[in-house]
């Protein structure tokens, strides 16, 4: 947009916002121009934060009328790029939206803003009793929409599903403006499960401005240990193991050498660092059966030449266990100056096989990888390590993610199992799915967000202009 | 050229029906032609003539649910999933299966059992209801309130497109948001987006122990507390179910053998590990007690098996005039059960209840007189209403129909359902009127 346009649309969104809620100046753009995938960046024209759901209506209705992309955005934790201003336009962002609105515990469900913190949902059901199951890494600080358009995992997705399982009903404004609301607290209400379509959809289908959660009961109980296995291959067995003998764990996430290395090197808490995998393994349910619980599952570990087994005892001892897995995105700094963080899936069975070929990817490319599963589900984070400041070890990194990314696609799995396809992998979803397939999905697209202009480019590509950087990314 | 031939052509003569179709009719719509595919690529080609020669189709699994909806405009081309019953696709250890529409629930679960799996879905009629089928209907059942309903269950699903093509959705993976989530929407669109003919499945492992209680609640008006207790306590059931009415004896007397005087009967599960299983199913006896309720049964692995099975197949309309759906919340469960006796019995209509109590979902069985019938499911759907719910009527007599609000209270989200039904099929080719129709 040129600059006159710009701010003649700055003041007709003051209007509706205030003009503390409309963000114009070059330097504070800039916080816009990415998330955390920081490979790509372009800083919008604007940035708004709306306060209320009727001010997201009249903010799209406007926006709408007057063609400009618009980009929806929570906190901007995506790892693919979901809230990437590839054709410029206008962030609309829930910040200012993070009302709790209701709780009922009796019916287990809570509504919220879109805007809400999952962190600050947990503070206030967790004294209860009650849960809200899925946890991404990034719940301190992703917003329950964020999570909602990319339908996010986490390390308890094991049990209980991602966040799709989870979502009850969504309210949600479209791109000209109108707010629909889907589902609800009660089930299985008449029509198609359009909640169930919307929980996904990275912004493209309208921005998500309410949404209707599901709670569950929290265990009374749980045991959680730290698993050392010399050979990956062992530890990915023990996982099959222990799944295919009816035993569902709250959580199994596999750690490779290279991750706890760079864990050790940041927080030396005595993990070691010549094994080729660890696993934390959580089992949770009342006190009666759950000791029993755990003998099976020590069994399976030695049936799979575990070296060692570590077990929580308290609290305290259960926080310490889970530190090193909670706190490695912060550790990679020990490795590496910048990283991506992949994600893809394969059958559970694959896992090992996966690990390994990416290894050898990493060889070809010279660059470095670590590996974090959330192994019960056959969903893996290959990260990359590189050097945003040598243009070469980028080039190589992005030549290395394809491959990576491939790998999974060529054992049966996804390109994505939680982070979504955002703009980082729009030429991956054509790999996965053939021509008629996506051609359904247009026809969603194109009954929501007619003219393309919600968060063009992610997902799929349109004939909405990119940004000028961006067009030598997508030829 | 006739299309029978060319339908002909496709499955062959033997693969056709083209007289004595009534067994195929929906609300008294005769086809003209049922045909008999045995590939999806067969289904393709079928539903491209049908366009080309402007037929409106129906796909049909076994049937037991085929009277959901509003009447159709008319039926010309009935097609069968019963040959679709393939396995492309099994993976023990993986735990996930691709099979075709056709393959019933029963076959399902024989396949993969020497394997110590299971699918833990249980809509009423297993060897008759098709994976398919369950799939367009969103068909469950007492199990959805711990294992989830079939949303949580289907990764993948491979269907023809009402312009003949064949089109996939989701994978072959547990994890997997490559792209618009289209299974979800697939799932409960009553053919109106397209004919399934495959569904990939996440299976679970058979539990090391399971067991079942049931009780007769002799305060009705404790049925709240004793949900609600059950809920906020750490049991963690897989079933928590509310009979009622007719509904309760006969239940009672396929579990029991013998007569009981009761109409109110709740039933609830346990399965896992066995210490685990024991331990809870005391617990809940226990509570069970305290509250005034008197425990009926109480069993364990095999014949706990059975007794789910005979509680899902409480929810089996077969004898029933009249099915009702109600979408409530779980704490609205009880007063709503009142509501229909109360009416019922000022009505002369024999009424029972099956509730997945802990979800909120209330079947309603009415047999009784047509003008008493409509005004107790005038009176429901009102009463849902005002509890901000909602009811849907899931089998009529057809010459009822015109005269019931089949899917209630509309959403506010309808409008946008029918300008995705009107891209998927603008001639509204499948199911006409039946469902989400933009007509």
């Amino acid at each position: 947009m040129n600059p006159c346009d710009v701010n003649t649309l700055a003041e007709k969104l003051e209007a509706i916002v205030g003009e503390d809620a409309v963000i114009r100046a070059p330097e504070d753009l800039l916080t816009y121009e990415c998330d955390a995938y920081i490979v790509h960046r372009s800083t919008p024209d604007l940035v708004v934060m709306p306060g209320s759901t009727e001010e997201v209506s009249r903010v799209m209705a406007l926006l709408n009328e007057v063609d400009v992309p618009v980009i929806p955005r929570g906190t901007g934790t995506s790892l693919a790029g979901g809230c990437l201003p590839v054709s410029g336009g206008v962030v609309v962002s829930t910040m200012r939206m993070t009302r709790i609105r209701k709780i009922d515990l009796r019916n287990r469900y809570a509504e919220l803003d879109a805007g809400c913190i999952n962190a600050r949902l947990h503070e206030a059901i967790n004294p209860h009793g009650y849960h809200y199951a899925p946890d991404p890494s990034s719940e301190q600080s992703c917003t329950i929409g964020g999570t909602v358009g990319t339908n996010a995992g986490g390390p308890h997705t094991l049990q209980w599903g991602m966040t799709t399982n989870h979502v009850l009903g969504v309210e949600m404004v479209l791109p000209d403006g109108t707010v629909i609301h889907t589902g609800g607290p009660n089930c299985d209400n008449p029509g198609y499960d359009l909640t169930g379509l919307l929980v996904g959809s990275e912004g493209t289908l309208g921005i998500v401005t309410g949404v209707t959660v599901k709670l569950v009961r929290k265990a009374d109980a749980l045991r959680t240990m730290l698993v050392v296995f010399d050979h990956l291959e062992d530890a990915t067995n023990t996982v099959t193991d222990i799944i295919g003998a009816g035993i569902v764990p709250a959580a199994m996430e596999l750690m490779d050498q290279v991750i706890v290395g760079a864990v050790e090197s940041g927080l030396h808490i005595g993990l070691p660092t010549d094994a080729e995998a660890l696993l934390i393994i959580e089992l949770d349910g009342p006190e009666a059966g759950l000791d029993d619980l755990v003998d099976q599952v020590v069994e399976w570990c030695q049936k799979n030449h575990v070296r060692d087994i570590k077990r929580a005892n308290s609290d305290e001892e259960r926080t310490a266990l889970w530190q090193g897995r909670k706190r490695s995105f912060g550790c990679i700094g020990k490795l590496s100056r910048s990283f991506v963080c992949e994600d893809g899936v394969v059958p559970r069975t694959h896992l090992s096989t996966v690990i390994r070929e990416i290894g050898k990817i990493g060889e070809k490319y010279n660059i470095r990888i670590a590996n974090i599963a959330h192994a019960g589900d056959g969903s893996l984070h290959p990260i990359l390590l590189y050097d945003e400041r040598n243009p070469d070890e980028v080039r190589r990194m992005i030549q290395c993610s394809s491959e990576t990314i491939q790998a999974c696609l060529d054992l049966g799995g996804s390109v994505t199992g939680e982070h979504g396809i955002g703009w980082e992998k729009v030429k991956f979803l054509a790999k996965q799915f053939n021509e008629k397939d996506l051609e359904s999905m247009r026809k969603i697209r194109d009954v929501f967000n007619p003219k393309g202009l919600c968060n063009p480019h992610k997902m799929m590509h349109s004939d909405v202009p990119l940004v000028k950087h961006f067009e030598e990314a997508v030829a | 050229m006739n299309p029978e031939t060319e339908l002909a052509a496709i499955v062959g003569a033997e693969g056709i029906l083209n007289e004595a179709c009534e067994a195929y009719a929906i609300d008294g719509k005769t086809p003209r032609w049922v045909v008999f595919p045995s590939t999806p690529e067969q289904v393709c080609r079928l539903v491209a003539v049908a366009q080309a020669n402007n037929l409106k189709i129906a796909p049909f699994g076994s049937g037991s649910q085929i009277g959901i909806g509003a009447i159709p405009e008319r039926i010309d081309l009935v097609i069968s999933t019963k040959q679709l019953t393939d396995v492309t696709y099994y993976n023990a250890k993986d735990m996930t299966i691709s099979v075709g529409a056709g393959m019933t629930l029963s076959a399902l679960a024989e396949h993969v059992r020497a394997d110590n799996l299971w699918f833990p879905v249980d809509p009423p009629q297993p060897d008759r209801v098709t994976i398919g089928g369950a799939v367009a209907a969103n068909s469950n059942g007492p199990l959805r309130f711990r294992k989830g309903p079939l949303r949580d269950h289907v990764i993948g699903i491979q269907i023809v497109s009402p312009d003949g093509n064949l089109v996939k959705a989701g994978g072959k993976v547990v994890k997997n948001v490559a792209g618009y989530d289209m299974c979800k929407l697939y799932i409960g669109s009553l053919g109106t987006l397209g004919i399934v003919v495959e569904v990939t499945l996440k299976l679970a492992s058979q539990p090391e122990a399971q067991a079942a209680i049931f009780a007769k609640i002799e305060e009705h008006t404790k049925t709240e507390e004793i949900i609600s207790k059950i809920m906020n306590s750490s049991l963690d059931p897989i079933y928590l179910e509310l009979i009622t009415g007719n509904r309760a004896r006969l239940l009672c007397s396929g579990l029991l053998n013998r007569e009981v005087s009761t109409d109110r009967i709740l039933a609830i599960g346990f399965d896992g590990g066995r210490a685990k299983v024991a331990w809870q199913t005391e617990t809940a006896k226990e509570m069970i007690v305290a509250s005034g309720s008197v425990v009926l049964k109480m069993s364990q692995d095999g014949e706990a098996f059975n007794d789910r099975a005979a509680l899902a197949e409480i929810h089996n309309d077969t004898e029933a005039d009249m099915l009702l759906k109600a979408s409530i919340l779980s704490s609205q469960v009880s007063e709503f059960i009142e509501t229909v006796d109360s009416l019922a019995q000022g009505k002369t209509v024999e009424a029972g209840c099956a509730a997945h109590a802990g979800n909120g979902i209330v079947h309603v069985f009415l047999n009784g007189e047509d003008s008493h019938l409509i005004s107790l499911a005038q009176d429901l759907l009102t009463k849902a209403v005002d509890l901000e719910g909602n009811l849907a009527v899931r089998k009529a007599p057809t010459h009822l129909k015109n005269r019931l609000e089949i899917w209630g209270k509309p959403s506010g989200a309808w409008s946008m359902m029918q300008n995705i039904r009107r891209k998927f099929d603008p001639a509204e080719m499948i199911n006409p009127m039946r469902f989400i129709s933009a007509a």
